[in-house]
């Protein structure tokens, strides 16, 4: 289906939630060669005033030979995994690149693309220059919808996103999960909003899960300020998407 | 003085509290202590505390040699502690009123000459604690009141007038 | 159809997440499916890469200042996830009393540094009170933060257990008497155990 034949030609503007249900909210960049663990070590070396906290980040595998019956175990480093003092920002040097996470409050969108950029600014002069083979902004918002003493909730009342399905019993849903990958309609742009219910942190409420993740693998500009232009792209997609997934019901919660 | 000497009722305990064990406002102002300053710990049998009348002088000069020896002491005290100071007999008292017969005796320790417990104290009455906290033991001197110092209970007790 | 039930009908509390993995049976199809469904389901973002340690379990791991360090960690956590509801600058007078609440130089070593669970039960009850006062912070000696409010001579004092679970206990003067109160239960009960002590006296300004 062509993006114009379901009216979808430009992007919706965003306004601004008082209550911005993100819980949070990351940028991503991704190199096709791996640095090595001396020059991730570099990076997080840079940072270390940021990010005071950093942890080392181990993939573990068991391996079980069935005819013998041994049992192995092996470990391999992952990267890094950094914390600044409030808790508030979360950087992740991996062997292809660097996320840049920031929790609530959510500051704003320049202050994330800023913290971005001063990690990316680190990972660039302690690695090989090479280009950038994947570029992500994706935001996890958490919807808490306060609970009257009804058993039920309609999904539909608070999301555009949910899932379909025939009235196969009487009974009603108790859960779900969803992703859906698309292409967006700005060129290179792809989509993947997931879904599910969470155990909400508010007493008598209910918690569902809206991550919104906006990801380009092509066509990545090599020149810094073009390239952080592209990332403002996916900033606008991504609240183009939030804003069409919620109802005017979500929009009374969070405003 | 003899170990285990049952202290006199007119005479005075002074409990060490932390920071954490404190009553503040929602500004962090001390205003009090928690009831849980008097909590027993897991393991615990008895309640750590120092006799005051074992310091010789006024009761303000008790009282700061009554901190110095806790500052003195392995227990050490935070910047931001405070010292509960209660009677002998009201603490008694307030035990008795619900049931709980306690004894409070001095128990010398070897970096606390002035050590004593209170034992028998229960560890299910809440209630108890919290009256201890808000009435009976709430004569509260902040470490930062007092002047900077330390130094080891004397080997003996202050002569009793 | 998207309707969903999202209560407990018998205890009135919302059902938990769920993920129904199906048993995998090795076929290719299964396989595959329990692994995608795994990791939609725990599709990790970078704040939750690694968990906490040390600070979960009641016990000792890492040095004192080091599990202080991480009971402050999960603390700020837990409020960061539920910022959107919080007033900013009640948020950040929080958070200054919980970095003086677990301040190494002032923690007794004998303590227990404050749970996540303990923390998380204060945080909900909170949530539900809407106190316009934040309570003192205090903590006991295995691990459970204490909320106290206090009103002249009338005392509330919470001790939040894990689970929703807390004790709490009154000291309220009426008539120049002196009345005391305690008992156990559940944060949801909060409200109706206080409503003889007039609770507005120490949740409102």
């Amino acid at each position: 289906m062509i993006a114009q034949e379901v009216g979808l030609t430009e992007l919706l503007p965003s306004p601004h939630y008082a209550r911005a249900p993100i819980t949070e909210a990351v940028i991503e960049l991704r190199v096709a060669n791996p640095a090595t663990v001396k020059q991730q070590e570099k990076v997080v070396k840079r940072l270390k005033k940021l990010y005071p906290r950093s942890e080392a980040m181990q993939a573990f595998s068991v391996n079980v030979d069935t005819t013998g019956g041994t049992l192995s175990v092996s470990q391999s480093p992952q990267g890094f995994r950094l914390t600044n003092d409030d808790q508030t920002g979360v950087v992740l040097i991996q062997p292809n690149g660097v996320t840049t996470s920031r929790l609530p409050p959510y500051p704003g969108w320049e202050a994330l693309r800023e913290s971005a950029q001063i990690v990316w600014d680190h990972w660039k002069r302690s690695t090989p220059r090479q280009p950038v083979n994947r570029i992500g902004v994706r935001y996890v918002n958490r919807i808490d919808v306060p609970l009257d003493e009804s058993p039920t909730i309609d999904l539909k009342d608070y999301l555009q996103f949910y899932p379909q399905n025939p009235c196969l019993s009487g009974g009603y849903m108790i859960g779900h999960i969803i992703q859906v990958t698309r292409p967006t309609i700005m060129p290179h742009w792809t989509y993947s909003i997931t879904s599910t219910i969470k155990p909400p942190p508010l007493l008598k409420h209910f918690s569902v899960l809206l991550d919104i993740d906006v990801f380009r693998k092509n066509d990545i500009p090599s020149k810094e300020e073009q390239l952080w232009n592209v990332i403002d792209e996916a900033r606008n997609i991504k609240n183009d998407i939030f804003q069409r997934c919620i109802t005017d019901k979500t929009r009374e919660l969070i405003s | 003085m003899r170990k285990g000497l049952k202290l006199p009722a007119e005479h005075h305990i002074v409990r060490y509290v932390p920071f954490s064990k404190l009553r503040k406002d929602e500004n962090d102002k001390i205003i009090g202590v928690l009831a849980t300053a008097f909590a027993l710990r897991k393991g615990e049998s008895a309640l750590s505390v120092t006799y005051l009348e074992y310091f010789p002088g006024s009761k303000m000069e008790q009282i700061r040699g009554a901190v110095w020896a806790i500052r003195a002491s392995d227990l050490g005290a935070g910047g931001k502690s405070g010292f509960a100071t209660g009677n002998v007999e009201a603490v008694y008292n307030t035990c008795i009123n619900r049931n709980h017969k306690i004894r409070i005796v001095y128990e010398p320790v070897n970096d606390n000459k002035a050590h004593s417990t209170v034992r028998r104290l229960p560890r299910d009455d809440a209630e108890l604690l919290e009256i201890l906290a808000a009435e009976t033991w709430a004569e509260l001197v902040l470490n930062s009141d007092i002047n900077p110092g330390k130094a080891t209970a004397p080997d003996n007790p202050a002569p009793q007038t | 159809m998207s309707e969903m039930r999202v209560l407990d009908t018998k205890r009135g509390k919302p059902l938990s997440s769920f993920l129904n993995v199906p048993t995998n049976t090795g076929s290719e199809e299964t396989s595959e499916l329990v692994d995608l469904l795994t990791r939609v389901a725990f599709n990790l973002s970078p704040s939750t890469m690694i968990q906490q340690t040390g600070f979960t379990t009641v016990g000792k791991t890492g040095t004192l200042e080091e599990q202080l360090y991480n009971a402050r960690a999960a603390c700020k956590l837990q409020i960061a996830s539920v910022a959107m509801h919080l007033d900013q600058d009640w948020r950040s007078r929080f958070f200054a009393q919980l970095d003086n609440l677990l301040d190494f130089d002032e923690w007794d070593d004998k303590d227990l540094p404050v749970t996540d669970t303990s923390f998380k039960t204060l945080l909900r009850l909170l949530l539900l009170i809407r106190a316009k006062r934040r309570p003192g912070l205090g903590a006991t000696s295995d691990g459970h933060i204490i909320a106290a409010w206090t009103a002249g001579a009338n005392r509330l004092t919470i001790e939040c257990l894990p689970e929703d679970q807390i004790r709490w206990i009154v000291i309220y003067h009426i008539d120049g008497e002196r009345e005391s109160a305690a008992g156990q239960t559940s944060i949801e009960r909060v409200a109706e155990v206080l409503s003889p002590y007039q609770s507005k006296q120490w949740f409102s300004r």
